[in-house]
């Protein structure tokens, strides 16, 4: 008998050993499983909306949200905070992205703990700066965010307004990025306030008003 | 009575028969008639439109040499109907109306009809009359005017602006409007009575685009120099049409200032309302007679832009049209007047 053939024979100790072996490697793959299923699932749980919410300081970037067409349009699509803020995981790249914004999540946390912007003042003495890290870091990775769902080439030329035709055409000519214009889409355009020279402009959709109204292009 | 006083008389009958068959009004039906949106443009000046940081198209303008109709032509309604809201637009997204007059139009649709024939130009106006805001009457004579401003290639930006350069931030009821204007020592001969009228920057020596005061009304140029510009084609030619009773139609131009009168070649600035409609017709000759006139030839490509004050307005409490193209017997012109 090969020594293969005696692991996995029954009766003797190496076949017991061998049992075990498989034993445990089914158990750690078992675990495994449940690990970095139960891990990103988590992970996940971690991009619900009620999530971010249940942080009474993700009120007032809320209130702001619930006002445009990214929370309420005529086709009924919503875009929740994780899907601007978090990257996704449709790359491992984007996956690998994500993790990192996680762990630089957990300094929210510590702002929590410590107040950091917890009443309504403290919230807009820093809201330029938190404005700033966002848009600094959608422009890192060329929007992709925003690019999940809204692509150049798909923009149907039919529905488009002419003006914004034009402008896309620009974009895509001088390289430019989403957020180099589309700034204050969801919140406060905190860009406008110092009445910046900056190239900015608030996606209006049909309407351009708020309180949201049915988006006639969506 | 001898014969030859007959056939003389024979012949001049004939000859003005002849002249007034082919002379005069066209048939307006058979012109064909181009529909244009005339909005509220509020506060938005030539120094406002050719700053990147109030309005993100400016860069383009400048680089590409793009005119105001290759991005509005579609939107110019959307935006009158903001402006004169004192809603927020632009790049800063600030109002461009503080005072928005209530009741007020943010856009007219017009109906334009040119046409010529050989001696005179025919310019037809159309539109549906709008409410009456039963606001203040800025002009109470004036129910209506119909301006047409025009330009032969001498004013920079016109070709892509239509009238927008003779818009500045120092105007009369624009945001650096100047009291110092009423006292200036040119005044009354430049009209000032009110503030600052309207001016082209080959008038001026500087502009100042961004930095407030925004404008240069009060940087003239030398008496000599405005001649020479006005030797040189470099103005604006002006019609305009009253509706006041009495009030006579404005022939002149605008160059250092706005000047109502000088010009000798409008012949005739007329208008109704009828049925809900307003109709307005300007005629003048093609030959420019007086100061401050362009002779309107054939193969040539004009500057134009109108604008209506409508419901009694004045100064800036117009609505505009965009900047097109005008020509005689030119089919690249927006606005083609063909012989009848």
């Amino acid at each position: 008998m090969s020594d293969l053939g005696r692991i996995f024979a029954k009766g003797n100790s190496a076949s017991r050993v061998g049992g075990g072996i498989l034993t445990i490697l089914l158990v750690g793959i078992a675990l495994g499983v449940i690990f970095w299923g139960g891990f990103n699932t988590g992970l996940e749980y971690t991009n619900r909306m009620e999530f971010c919410l249940s942080c009474h300081e993700m009120r007032i970037p809320y209130e702001e949200y619930k006002k445009t067409v990214h929370y309420n349009n005529r086709a009924g699509q919503q875009v929740t905070c994780s899907d601007c803020h978090v990257p996704g995981s449709k790359t491992p790249g984007d996956y690998t992205r994500k993790f990192v914004r996680k762990i630089e999540a957990s300094r929210d946390v510590w702002g929590h703990l410590t107040g950091s912007i917890d009443t309504k003042e403290k919230y807009e003495a820093k809201r330029k700066i938190m404005a700033e890290r966002e848009w600094e870091r959608m422009k890192s990775h060329d929007s992709t965010e925003c690019r999940n769902c809204h692509k150049f080439e798909r923009m149907d030329p039919e529905k488009t307004k002419k003006r914004a035709r034009i402008k896309h055409e620009e974009a895509v000519e001088e390289k430019m990025t989403c957020i180099d214009c589309h700034k204050g889409i969801a919140h406060k355009p905190v860009h406008l306030e110092e009445g910046e020279g900056e190239s900015g402009e608030k996606q209006e959709g049909e309407s351009g008003e708020k309180p949201a109204k049915p988006d006639e292009k969506a | 009575m001898s014969k030859s006083v007959v056939s003389l008389s024979v012949l001049a009958l004939a000859v003005t028969v002849a002249w007034n068959a082919t002379a005069g009004p066209p048939d307006w039906g058979k012109v064909p008639a181009k529909k244009i949106p005339m909005f509220y443009p509020g506060q938005a000046s030539y120094e406002w439109a050719m700053t990147k940081a109030d309005h993100s198209a400016a860069n383009q303008v400048i680089e590409k040499g793009r005119g105001c109709a290759y991005c509005h032509d579609e939107d110019a309604t959307d935006i009158g109907k903001k402006v004169v809201a004192g809603k927020p637009v632009g790049n800063k997204k600030k109002p461009l109306e503080p005072t928005p007059p209530a009741g007020k139009a943010g856009f007219i649709p017009v109906s334009v009809q040119a046409a010529h024939d050989g001696e005179k130009l025919y310019l037809r106006f159309e539109w549906e009359d709008t409410n009456d805001s039963g606001g203040k009457k800025l002009d109470p004579k004036n129910e209506e005017k119909v301006t047409v401003l025009l330009d032969a290639g001498g004013v920079d930006g016109a070709k892509l602006n239509g009238c927008w350069s003779t818009c500045h931030n120092d105007l009369r009821s624009m945001p650096d409007a100047s009291d110092a204007a009423k006292k200036h020592a040119k005044a009354k001969a430049l009209g000032w009575e009110d503030g600052v009228t309207k001016y082209v920057k080959e008038s001026r020596t500087a502009i100042s685009m961004e930095e407030s005061p925004r404008g240069g009304w009060d940087k003239l140029k030398p008496d000599a120099e405005i001649d020479a510009a006005l030797k040189a084609g470099k103005f604006y030619d002006l019609m305009q049409y009253r509706s006041g009773k009495g009030e006579k139609p404005a022939d002149g131009y605008v160059l250092e200032a706005r000047h109502m009168d000088g010009g000798k070649s409008l012949t005739k600035a007329e208008g109704k309302m009828e049925e809900g409609k307003w109709v307005v017709v300007f005629e003048r000759t093609l030959a420019a007679s007086g100061t401050g006139k362009h002779k309107i030839e054939a193969g040539k490509l004009y500057n134009v832009g109108f604008a209506i004050h409508d419901d009694y307005a004045a100064a800036r409490f117009h609505h505009v049209s965009l900047g097109y193209t005008f020509g005689l017997d030119n089919p690249k012109a927006d606005f083609n007047a063909v012989k009848q």
